[in-house]
């Protein structure tokens, strides 16, 4: 294509620098431009990636949600290696109670295997909290679930008379309790007291020593096979 | 006013008049030729100009691809988790009021499980109570949503003193509706139900508007603050119950489900008439909760809840 000739003239007039600067200038806008519509083509695709993402697979965010990670297993999976606890809770009043109410989340235990110590895992061990969130009296809980009002219960430890695995009622529970700072026996082995654990003597004797030459504290059914207490 | 200025006329070019009819418009071809020449240079220009935008179009592609932005679409489409098959599953989520004791397990498990926010008014699932007095009113409390169980007597306002007549609990959760007005009012689709009838939220796509929170009726779903932990690793979007989806593609229970103590909740698969689901709902009958809501809510309930009018 051939200048015209009145522009060759015009070009020609103009200052050698100047004519430099507009080559620049033309140059400078026609990178701008240029990189301008480069940023805008990737933030398109960026901003409506998820969308187009959808259309082609409409399934990608609900492998997404499907691919986390758990932290409570099957309590199936407990009674591999825990057989003894599995058997006695089967035939508990906990039957049917997952070990992961109680224990906490087990999945890492269970995966840690026979290599599984409180080192590598953290197991919870129940405590009163756990036993007190279902047992405590509440208005709504079914009448036949058992209920303790804390305040009025003896020891304040569940664990150290209830053996959760062995069932509750199967095995009346061993107290083993201190001596020091308590009511008299009477305040709660006799026909007041929170539980009936005073069945021989109906007419218990007021006198704390009187009780303690017979029996021992914590002296449950499991050492009394033979009577050991005398009736007054 | 003469017709040359007429509106819509001008100077130049003269509208057609009675004196110069519309032949006389015509233009010899010859006239025409420049410009077809133009014409055909533009044309030359278009698929030049094409051609630029088709070659920017795959160069942007080639960029992209260095960014993650195509990543998740080069994967092949495949099952949701290779051992599961979403279709023919019907999920069904049946929860017994008349067993519930409100221990509250079910609601510290979800927040474990699902990296739920620690505070308890973030929540996906939550224990009511309900207390209805003997002058026939109804009370409801759910302290902290029932995370650490509950305390003797109902802590409604006004409910103290007055003497019981009726009190059951009831555990709460996304009704995972048929009919979802979640999924209706979201104004970017990112809420949406998977073939399996569980509906899910879309962290990517979801701008955290909040209009889902109100839509729902049943109060199910929440935003997720920033700071602390968030379900999906994403705060500052929508969240709900998820029936626990990655549990239950993998052939779990939910985890509110899995540590219930008393199996107040039962969840599985209402397709196959031997599972232990087909059997509780033909025993038990439940009922979906307030079905006047008109969104074919697919959690029943069993027990006393169902009185409710």
């Amino acid at each position: 294509m051939k200048t015209p000739a009145r522009i060759r003239t015009f070009w020609d007039s103009v200052r050698p620098r100047t004519r430099r600067g507009a080559f620049l200038a033309v140059f400078a806008i026609l990178v701008g431009a240029t990189a301008l519509t480069a940023v805008f083509l990737v933030g398109a695709v960026m901003a409506w990636n998820p969308y187009l993402d959808y259309t082609v697979n409409r399934d990608t965010n609900a492998k997404q949600w499907a691919g986390l990670e758990l932290s409570f297993t099957s309590s199936s999976v407990c009674a591999e290696c825990h057989q003894t606890e599995h058997t006695r809770l089967v035939s508990a009043t906990h039957q049917g109670i997952g070990c992961q109410s109680c224990h906490g989340p087990l999945l890492a235990h269970a995966e840690a295997g026979a290599k599984a110590d409180s080192s590598t895992v953290d197991v919870k061990v129940p405590t009163n909290e756990v036993c007190l969130r279902c047992h405590t009296s509440a208005v709504g809980r079914p009448d036949a679930f058992r209920q303790i009002i804390p305040s009025e219960h003896y020891v304040s430890s569940c664990l150290e008379c209830h053996d959760p695995h062995t069932g509750i009622a199967n095995r009346p529970p061993v107290v083993l309790h201190p001596l020091e700072d308590l009511p008299p026996c009477l305040t709660c082995h006799g026909p007041e007291g929170f539980k009936a654990r005073n069945q021989r003597h109906p007419e218990g004797s007021k006198d704390d020593n009187k009780c303690l030459e017979c029996h021992a504290a914590g002296r449950g059914p499991a050492e009394s096979q033979a009577p050991q207490a005398v009736t007054p | 006013m003469s017709e040359q200025q007429a509106p819509g006329g001008t100077a130049a070019e003269p509208r057609p008049t009675a004196d110069a009819p519309a032949d006389a418009n015509l233009v010899p071809l010859a006239e025409l030729a420049p410009a077809i020449t133009a014409v055909s240079v533009s044309r030359r220009a278009f698929l030049g100009f094409g051609l630029a935008v088709a070659g920017g179009v795959a160069g942007a592609a080639a960029l992209a691809s260095f960014f993650p932005v195509f990543a998740e679409e080069t994967q092949a489409a495949s099952p949701i988790v290779p051992t599961y098959d979403p279709t023919g599953k019907q999920w069904a989520f049946v929860v017994d009021t008349s067993s519930c004791i409100g221990c509250g397990l079910c609601v510290a498990a979800c927040k474990e499980e699902n990296n739920i926010p620690e505070e308890p008014e973030y929540t996906r699932t939550w224990v009511e109570r309900h207390t209805i007095t003997t002058d026939g009113a109804m009370y409801v409390d759910s302290p902290d949503g029932g995370i650490n169980g509950f305390p003797p007597e109902s802590t409604a306002p006004g409910a103290a003193g007055k003497p019981v007549q009726d009190a059951y609990f009831m555990p709460r959760l996304c009704m995972q509706c048929t009919n979802s007005p979640c999924t209706a009012v979201c104004p970017v689709g990112a809420t949406y139900k998977t073939e399996d009838g569980v509906i899910l939220v879309d962290a990517r796509r979801c701008i955290g508007c909040g209009y889902c929170v109100v839509a729902c009726p049943y109060g199910a779903r929440y935003l997720v603050p920033a700071g602390g932990r968030a379900p999906n690793d994403t705060p500052g979007v929508a969240d709900k119950c998820t029936w626990c989806y990655h549990r239950i593609t993998k052939g779990q229970q939910p985890a509110c489900v899995e540590v219930c103590p008393v199996g107040a909740r039962k969840f599985g698969d209402a397709a196959d008439p031997n599972s232990e689901i087909s059997k509780v709902i033909a025993e038990q009958q439940p009922q979906p909760y307030r079905p006047e809501y008109g969104t074919g809510p697919r959690v029943l309930y069993a027990g006393p809840v169902t009185q409710e009018s």
